[in-house]
């Protein structure tokens, strides 16, 4: 038989000559590989039976002006062990162009439309290289994670905002239907083209990034250590979870030893988050089908849980509460005995509510079979979070990459094979029980202790870490790579919206456009973290 | 049935259940502003448009309409369409890309119009100030009446701000004082 080789051993036999070196970092193993041999190599990642990777991440770091080449970073997760796996390559000296993989890794997608955007280089065979981030008013040739683009540079309009380039059907009873940017309830700006012909919706485009405040370059402008504001509002429903992953990310470049009390705090005030947004999201579902009584309800519970996150932390949206190294907020004895009790209520109050809603059978008639994202679909997409798992991707990073206490503590993590409405629905109620039993859990468990822990080493220019959250919404993922005097030299951030967008786009196919609001409600997703 | 019935007697009235505003948080209202509010005082429709904010200024205007703050009961309405105004609050600072549909908004707004500017960054870009992709603030665009302050304001400082703002002497009220003046002195 056999023996059987880790990941990179694997690669390393069957594409010995074209991998440069192989290095670990902080555990993550990365492949160097050459430029042109990048497509196969993640593709054979990509469909090989036995590693089965779904690309997670994919982003450019521009290395001047310490080293006169870009670097492309592939992050891939395998298949049964969900370990991370790098490939990187590098673009020497003004090449622009590299091979895209879109044409056999769709997750790719918008990744490579980022790249072009943010750096100029081109993914050669990409199938649909429009611009992504830069609307067509930009004037041409503005780079702007170049590093000789200056972050505070003034842009010159090409021509009169507003318009963009869609993909478009013609044919006889086809018609659009523009939505957005700005939309009737109180949402975010995005616009959305449907093409219909009759009812249903036969293609989604998505245009986004109207609200793209250049989060990554403003980090360029960041020490390590002065990151954390601005983390904190790249999307502010997931305040937590951005914060927790980028002080993750600078812990790991300074070999900081964050304490357990405040880990298992940093764990208390994530379920927090999970628990008001998915609650309010519960309620949100159910508005969009007009059943205005079980939205109420849940407003008036999420509303509930604010107050108490402003009671315990003196912010509603739990801003303040992690830094470098640990928590600046602790929770004293009495204090979390009234955080337990409120959760005991609320969770009766709740559990009263699903059963009123689970009985409806108007409202359940409109969330089955609508919105179906398929697993398969789900798969290619690398789809994350309660929108994947609710649609057979078993996959949380509290489980499979412990964070914070989660090592610790046991995570039962919800799941539904159906991929509608009504699943997504199902696996946010499972989780927001399982968010109050881990707070009732770790209430027993908190150790005393300090609340942070203090930093060992100076990072190298070049060091980088990756870090990764389960928020609420699915994967956080930064990239924080250090440069000269511990200035950061490029963060790439990802929020699981700017994943899960491009699914959504098939999620609604054959559904009618009524039903729109309430699938995207379900996917319940981020646009300022995906337009950073 | 039976059990909806339970439910909403048993949750009961929970309006006004919130924590006053700090006193810290000061909102600023233009002088003109009030005088221009003078036609609202009973009913105020608003548009809210995000032009990049980073979203916990949109949940704390929903939260306005959940049945804690409820602020239909203060005659504020959300309306669907710019075209049905009365007021535009605006969140975030003006991204490149949002400052297009910015103007549109504020041009398709019916005459008299207010302007809120809420949060940090409506008034001052906030911790986006400087970059490419962000235009500047709110009153860069559009003339404000109202700013709001805080990142975010907590819904009961919303309240407090537009409460004041509608608060202003009204047409009635100087036509009564100048009516009862003239009487004072015509004894
Ligand atoms: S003021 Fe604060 S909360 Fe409001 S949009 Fe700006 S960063 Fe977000």
């Amino acid at each position: 038989m056999e023996p059987v080789l880790n990941p990179v051993e694997h690669l390393q036999r069957i594409f010995g000559p074209a991998i440069n070196r192989v290095s670990t970092n902080h555990g993550i193993p990365v492949v160097h590989v050459h430029t042109n041999q990048i497509s196969a190599i993640t593709r054979y990642i990509h469909t090989n039976e036995a590693l089965r990777g779904t690309l997670s991440l994919l982003w450019a770091v521009d290395h001047r002006p310490r080293d006169v080449r870009y670097e492309l970073w592939y992050l891939f997760t395998l298949g049964e062990s969900k370990d991370w796996l790098i490939v990187s390559t590098d673009l020497l000296g003004e090449e622009r162009l590299f091979e895209s993989i879109t044409p056999k890794i769709h997750a790719a997608n918008w990744y490579e439309r980022e790249i072009r955007d943010m750096f100029g280089l081109i993914a050669q065979g990409h199938p649909d290289l429009r611009r992504l981030v830069r609307h067509n008013h930009w004037p041409k040739g503005v780079h702007p994670l170049h590093k000789n683009f200056p972050w505070n540079s003034v842009l010159q309009w090409r021509q009169p905002p507003g318009s963009v380039d869609g993909h478009f059907i013609h044919g006889e009873g086809v018609f659009e239907v523009p939505v957005g940017p700005i939309h009737a309830g109180i949402i975010e700006p995005g616009h959305f083209r449907f093409t219909v012909a009759g009812e249903p919706i036969m293609h989604l485009d998505l245009q986004h990034f109207w609200k793209h405040r250049g989060v990554e370059k403003l980090f360029e402008q960041q020490t390590l250590s002065g990151g954390v504001a601005l983390a904190e509002r790249i999307s502010g429903d997931t305040t937590l979870g951005h914060s927790l992953a980028y002080c993750q990310a600078v812990e790991m470049l300074w070999e900081i030893h964050v304490p357990r009390r405040a880990r298992y705090l940093r764990s208390v005030f994530l379920e927090l988050e999970r628990l008001h947004n998915h609650i309010g999201d519960v309620g949100g579902i159910c508005n969009d089908t007009a059943y205005a009584l079980a939205h109420a309800h849940c407003s008036r519970l999420k509303e509930r849980v604010m107050q108490l996150n402003d009671r315990l932390t003196g912010s509603r949206f739990l801003r303040g509460v992690n830094c470098v190294g640990g928590v600046d907020i602790d929770l004293s004895t009495d204090q979390f005995s009234e955080l337990v009790a409120e959760l005991e209520h609320i969770e009766k109050d709740f559990s009263e509510l699903e059963q009123i809603i689970a009985v409806n059978a108007s409202l359940i008639d409109r969330f089955e079979s609508t919105g179906i994202l398929k697993k398969q679909t789900a798969w290619d997409h690398g789809v994350v979070g309660v929108v994947g798992r609710a649609s057979g991707i078993d996959r949380d990073l509290r489980r499979d990459r412990p964070f914070a206490a989660y090592d610790e503590l046991s995570v039962r993590v919800a799941g539904s094979s159906h991929g509608d409405v009504r699943a997504r629905v199902q696996v946010r109620v499972s989780e927001i029980h399982e968010s109050i039993r881990l707070i009732r859990e770790i209430q027993r468990m908190l150790p005393d202790g300090p609340l942070k822990g203090d930093r060992q080493v100076v990072p190298d220019s070049g060091a980088w870490a990756l870090s990764a959250v389960e928020g609420w919404r699915g994967e956080i993922l930064y990239f924080l790579m250090v440069g000269e005097h511990e200035q950061i030299h490029r963060c790439k951030v990802r929020d699981p919206s700017f994943v899960n967008w491009p699914a959504i786009q098939m999620a609604v196919i054959g559904n009618i456009i009524p039903d729109f609001p309430l699938v995207n409600k379900s996917f319940s997703l981020s646009y300022a973290g995906n337009d950073l | 049935m039976f059990k909806i019935l339970k439910k909403s007697f048993k949750t009961g009235i929970v309006t006004g259940q919130y924590p006053p505003a700090p006193a810290w948080q000061k909102f600023s209202v233009a002088p003109t502003a009030q005088k221009k509010a003078e036609l609202f005082r009973k009913s105020l429709t608003i548009r809210e448009v995000d032009t990049g904010s980073c979203n916990a200024c949109e949940m704390e205007m929903n939260a306005l309409a959940n049945p804690v703050y409820d602020i239909e009961r203060l005659g504020i309405h959300i309306a669907a369409s710019p075209r049905h105004a009365d007021a535009l609050v605006v969140t975030g600072p003006v991204t490149v890309n949002m400052e297009g549909p910015l103007k549109d908004v504020f041009k398709t707004t019916p005459n008299p119009k207010l302007v809120i500017a809420l949060g940090d960054c409506a008034i001052n870009c906030g911790i986006f100030k400087g970059s490419y992709a962000v235009t500047g603030p709110v009153d860069q665009h559009i003339p404000v009446d109202v700013r709001i302050p805080g990142c975010p304001p907590r819904p009961a400082e919303i309240i407090e701000a537009l409460t004041e703002l509608r608060k202003g002497v009204t047409t009635f009220t100087r036509w009564f004082k100048k009516l009862s003046g003239k009487r004072a002195t015509d004894s």
